[in-house]
């Protein structure tokens, strides 16, 4: 695509229409407890998704929202990121979670207000494999229908109800296990 | 429409995020109506959808972007799509270069390949005196072989191969060694992992190599040709030495082998990309998870000096998953040294001589905790030929280290706080003692070891014993200090319910809402851990585990050394096992017209009905209901009515005293004072508590359920209440008192039993997705709480009291008190004073999700389950007389 003054306006306008929603879609779907650095990596995908979106601009033929558009763009963008650098889980590792129970000055407000529970909901979530971790996350972070969730995914409305099910009992039984040797941030 | 428990679940689910049409609505509503195991579930599900989109929406707010966060990205995009622009121009041209260039490096890597490995016939023709030479520093001539080698012109990479160095001694009147030297460079051929490494044992240097490498094999040396490989070595060279060479070597490629060189011969220096392969296979091997595509670029950060002395090289993970891990690699094998995840790995290495064993090793300090940015360090150490790193396991410092090494026994390791840039204090000693690695404060142990149970742990210097595995101590530092392990009683079969007892068992130590959490010491150890509470966490905290032999054992601690003698916890090898279980009978299935069987115990009345064995199929399945005769299921099914109606009822004549119905209209009650309406559309009611005293007086509570939540309902008010923190219990009565449960607001996990409203027992439980409180209820003028398994009457633990490993289902069948409980490995039920021996292996209780379906149901006079006897599962029905 040639860059040229029209489209680098519309890119302009799509950017700042749609930062924050592409960033707290980044965010959310990197943040999965491996990344090293969230930020960066998350400001990086943003950039992606909307080059991404900048070459394909053209081809965008409004059978989609423009929100669904580009989160379907977002969406990959991230999943592409996420296979690159699968989610490694930090080690359960007592010796680690003795130290930050036991460690002074760490924040005992903190721990207090964050209640373990919170924390292992989301260790449970991180846990998920990536597709159901990410039905979880675009239904209850960015609080989209099972029709839109389908159509970013590409797969069909039954599918996504049956992978919502599926993650839900998973969390469930993860919850249960509750691997509570997770890192208290 | 009649739904299957299945069906409606599915509905259920769906429910979650869409709108179920009229007819599933009400096929769905018609079901939870007659299934409380299902509208349990609805509740659970309903429960976890709420929590889910409460906590991630906190965890991923919504919020603005700045305006100058957008400008800086904005300038970003548009620079990176210039540059993407450019790139793509020249992009067929430059896949066209780097195929070219690719094909270059394959060819200059063959050639290399060949000069190096494969020997040639000298030029000018046969030489008549020395028979073999490879190495460059070794001066010899050669002859050409009676089969010249053929150099294959391709040859595929071998992920999983290891590495294997051959050494061949050879020397000139030998007459054996052309044919072995032939021989060892076909193998090199065919197997590029092998690398033949040859030597003229004539010259004196490569002669005292050779008497090194012999002095650690026991096998008598028989003279030249010597060959090494692994552990095998061989004098002398026939047909028979070589098929086994020949083996050694395919074993040593498959398995790997330790170098036999190692120690004795300098190894030789792998670059990056030699690296790069077996760190991938080291870290496939482990993380067999682990995405295929992923890459472990590596950089090499090897100190002179780990080099020159250990023979080690270091290398670090610049990018993507593994980023900032470091390895060593020594001899070929791949050693992971420190934790990267969330910090910069490996900060700082020194090679030092810490055991003063003239076998130097290499010190490192590390960073890691994407949270908790904090510090620590290990040792990598060769003893008799093999290496290992060992961390410095109790010691963490927030912050940075650097190591400060005064000579080659002492090295401090300097503290840099987070946020600081330079070190404070002078540095902590470095120690190895205990087969640890100690550091600061931590080098004043002692290894404390207990026979009894098969464990060791380090304690402070100087404490003195206190009892039977038990020690006190004190130092100005640290304060007094002590720990002690002690046995769990045997029948206490369950590692977290012990725990809980453990927990519970002295308030005053633990404090007033300590936590309990499970997880794992090490692979194989499972350990459940008491934190005291914040106010009080001078006091005591617990870790219970089983030792080998499977017995749980409680290790209390002060809490400033909980962490050095949990973090110093080792069991020792070959403890007792537990003991093989003698493999079980085929069970005896009746045939079909013995199956079943009713008969009376108390005053209870059990049929029982053999379904299936219990190698066949179990009742956590979905489809074993269709195992069940439909004329069985029909009498659960008429007290599942008689359930309903009952209930309506038993509420109407409660509430009647007090001038107060119930009506039900199609799917829905209402309530009404009199003729005032107090309440309608409400969805669900549940059992009302009920305080008549002399005078017929009194107070009832019942909570009823519409659209907007749960509203507890008494003579004189109607308040909204909160089921998730009230454990989805109702209010009782003990006596004229309102009895409630609910989580304290000090943890989740400690529960407080309040009478009108103030708390009058707390109970500490593990809480796990599935609500550990079970049931609330009244019993004798008093009240009764179902935690996990434990029964507490009035603030007494009857499981304690009675010895039962678990106790559970407490209900009021006719009026009087019924549970289920395990004491000696077998079920038995516990009704109106009496046991009634069932024995039971098993009865279904208390299960998440799916098997949920199959728990215990109960009816004011009966209740009907799945359990286990004897290798056969059994649907039983129970009804009181």
């Amino acid at each position: 695509m040639q860059m040229n003054e029209s489209s680098a306006f519309a890119i302009d306008e799509l950017v700042r229409s749609h930062y924050a929603l592409v960033e707290r879609l980044a965010l959310s779907i990197l943040d999965d407890g491996s990344s090293p650095d969230l930020q960066d990596e998350a400001e990086d995908a943003v950039q992606e998704t909307f080059i991404a979106a900048a070459n394909a601009l053209e081809g965008f033929r409004k059978e989609a929202s423009l929100k669904t558009w580009l989160v379907t763009i977002a969406v990959n963008t991230c999943r592409a990121r996420l296979r690159r650098r699968k989610a490694r889980r930090a080690l359960a590792n007592t010796l680690l979670a003795l130290q930050r129970v036991f460690m002074p000055g760490e924040g005992l407000e903190q721990r207090v207000e964050r209640s373990e529970r919170e924390m292992q909901l989301w260790n449970a979530v991180d846990e998920l494999d990536e597709k159901h971790r990410l039905v979880i996350i675009l239904r209850y972070v960015h609080e989209f229908s099972a029709g839109e969730i389908a159509q970013v995914l590409e797969i069909t409305e039954g599918t996504v109800h049956s992978r919502l099910h599926y993650a839900r009992r998973k969390l469930a039984d993860r919850l249960r296990r509750s691997a509570v040797f997770e890192e208290v941030q | 429409m009649n739904l299957s428990h299945r069906q409606a679940q599915k509905l259920l689910q769906k429910s979650l995020q869409a709108q179920l049409d009229a007819a599933e609505s009400e096929a769905l509503a018609d079901h939870l109506e007659q299934c409380d195991a299902c509208a349990q579930y609805q509740a659970a599900a309903r429960a976890l959808d709420r929590r889910l989109a409460e906590s991630l929406t906190e965890r991923w707010p919504e919020r603005r972007a700045a305006p100058d966060r957008i400008d800086r990205s904005l300038a970003s995009i548009h620079s990176r799509m210039r540059r993407e622009s450019m790139v793509r121009k020249f992009s067929s041209a430059a896949r066209f270069a780097g195929a070219v260039a690719m094909l270059v490096v394959l060819v200059a890597g063959l050639a290399w390949f060949s000069r190096s490995f494969i020997p040639r016939p000298a030029a000018g023709g046969p030489s008549t005196a020395t028979p073999y030479a490879l190495l460059p520093q070794v001066e010899a001539t050669y002859t050409p072989y009676e089969s010249a080698p053929v150099v294959q012109a391709t040859f595929t990479p071998y992920p999983g191969w290891k590495d294997v160095n051959i050494y061949f001694f050879w020397g000139a009147n030998c007459p054996e060694c052309g044919a072995a030297g032939a021989f060892l460079d076909r193998l090199a051929e065919q197997y590029p992992v092998v690398h033949v490494r040859s030597f003229d044992a004539d010259q004196p240097e490569n002669a005292a190599l050779l008497e090194k490498m012999l002095a650690s094999r026991p096998a008598e040396y028989t003279g030249l040709p010597a060959i090494f490989i692994g552990p095998d070595y061989w004098s002398g060279y026939n047909d028979a030495a070589a098929q086994q060479i020949g083996q050694a070597m395919t074993n040593c490629i498959s398995n790997g082998c330790p170098d036999a060189g190692q120690g004795i011969l300098p190894v030789e220096r792998i670059g990056v990309d030699r690296a790069e392969s077996l760190v991938r296979e080291w870290i496939f091997a482990n993380n067999p998870d682990m995405n295929p595509e992923a890459a472990f670029p590596l950089v090499e950060i090897t100190p002179d000096e780990a080099w020159e002395r250990l023979g080690a090289q270091v290398f670090k993970v610049k990018g993507g998953v593994k980023m900032y891990e470091s390895f060593v690699i020594y001899a070929g094998q791949v050693y992971p040294i420190g934790i990267a995840f969330g910090g910069m790995g490996v900060s700082d290495m020194a090679v030092i001589d810490l055991d003063a064993n003239g076998q130097p090793e290499l010190f490192y300090t590390y960073s890691f905790g994407s949270g908790v940015h904090q510090s620590s360090a290990g040792i990598f150490f060769v003893e008799n030929g093999t290496a290992q790193a060992v961390e410095a396991a109790g010691y963490r410092f927030l912050g940075d280290l650097a190591i400060e090494k005064q000579d080659d026994q002492t090295v401090f390791v300097l503290e840099i706080p987070a946020g600081q840039s330079s070190p404070e204090g002078t540095g902590q000693p470095v120690q190895l003692a205990h087969g640890r690695l100690l550091i600061g404060s931590e080098a004043a142990v002692d290894e404390y070891a207990s026979e009894r149970f098969g464990v060791s742990f380090l304690v402070p210097a100087g404490w003195q014993p206190d009892g039977e595995d038990a020690m006190r101590g004190g130092t100005v530092s640290d304060g007094d200090g002590f720990f002690s392990v002690t046995p769990v009683d045997s029948w206490a079969g369950d590692l977290y319910r012990a725990c809980e007892w453990e927990a519970n068992s002295s308030p005053a130590l633990y404090g007033s809402a300590p936590q309990i959490q499970p997880g794992q010491l090490d692979e194989e150890h499972e350990i459940c851990l008491i934190q005291p509470s914040f106010e009080l966490d001078g006091a005591q905290t617990g870790a219970v585990f089983r030792t080998a032999d499977g017995s749980l054992v409680v290790l209390r601690t002060s809490p400033a050394h909980f962490q050095l003698i949990l973090g110093s916890l080792r069991f020792f090898d070959g403890g007792a096992a537990a003991e093989p279980q003698e493999p079980a009978a085929p069970p005896a299935f009746p045939p079909a017209e013995e199956r079943l069987v009713t008969f009376s115990l108390g005053e209870l009345t059990l049929t029982e009905y053999a379904a299936a064995p219990e190698d066949a199929d179990a009742p956590t399945h979905m489809e074993f209901n269709q195992r069940i005769p439909d004329e069985i299921f029909a009498a659960r099914d008429a007290w599942r009515d008689v359930q309903l109606e009952q209930q309506l009822e038993s509420n109407n004549q409660i509430l009647a005293v007090y001038g107060y119905r119930l009506e039900k209209t199609g799917d829905q009650f209402a309530l009404y004072q009199g003729e005032r309406l107090v309440m309608d559309g409400l969805q669900h009611v549940y059992p009302a508590a009920n305080y008549l005293n002399e005078s017929g007086g009194g107070d009832f509570a019942l909570i009823v359920e519409n659209q907007q939540g749960q509203w507890l309902a008494r003579k004189d008010s109607l308040t909204e209440w909160d089921p998730m923190l009230h454990h989805y219990t109702r209010p009782i009565f003990a006596g004229e008192r309102l009895i409630t449960v609910e989580s304290s607001p000090e943890g989740a996990g400690t529960l407080l039993v309040r009478q009108d409203g103030e708390t009058i027992f707390r109970y500490v439980s593990f809480f796990g997705v599935v609500d550990p409180v079970k049931r609330l209820d009244s019993w004798d003028g008093g009240w009764l709480l179902e935690v996990n398994g434990t029964l507490i009457h009035n603030g007494e633990n009857l499981n304690l009291k009675e010895g039962y490993s678990e106790a559970f289902n407490f209900t009021m069948l006719n009026g009087k008190p019924f549970y289920f409980f395990t004491r000696d490995g077998k079920i038995n039920a516990w009704y109106g004073g009496k046991i009634l021996p069932m024995q039971y292996d098993e009865v279904v209780h208390d299960k998440c999700c799916e098997p949920a379906i199959f728990n215990i149901e109960n009816s004011p006079d009966s209740l009907w389950f799945y359990a286990k006897r004897d290798g056969v599962w059994h649907f039983v029905g129970a009804a009181a007389d």
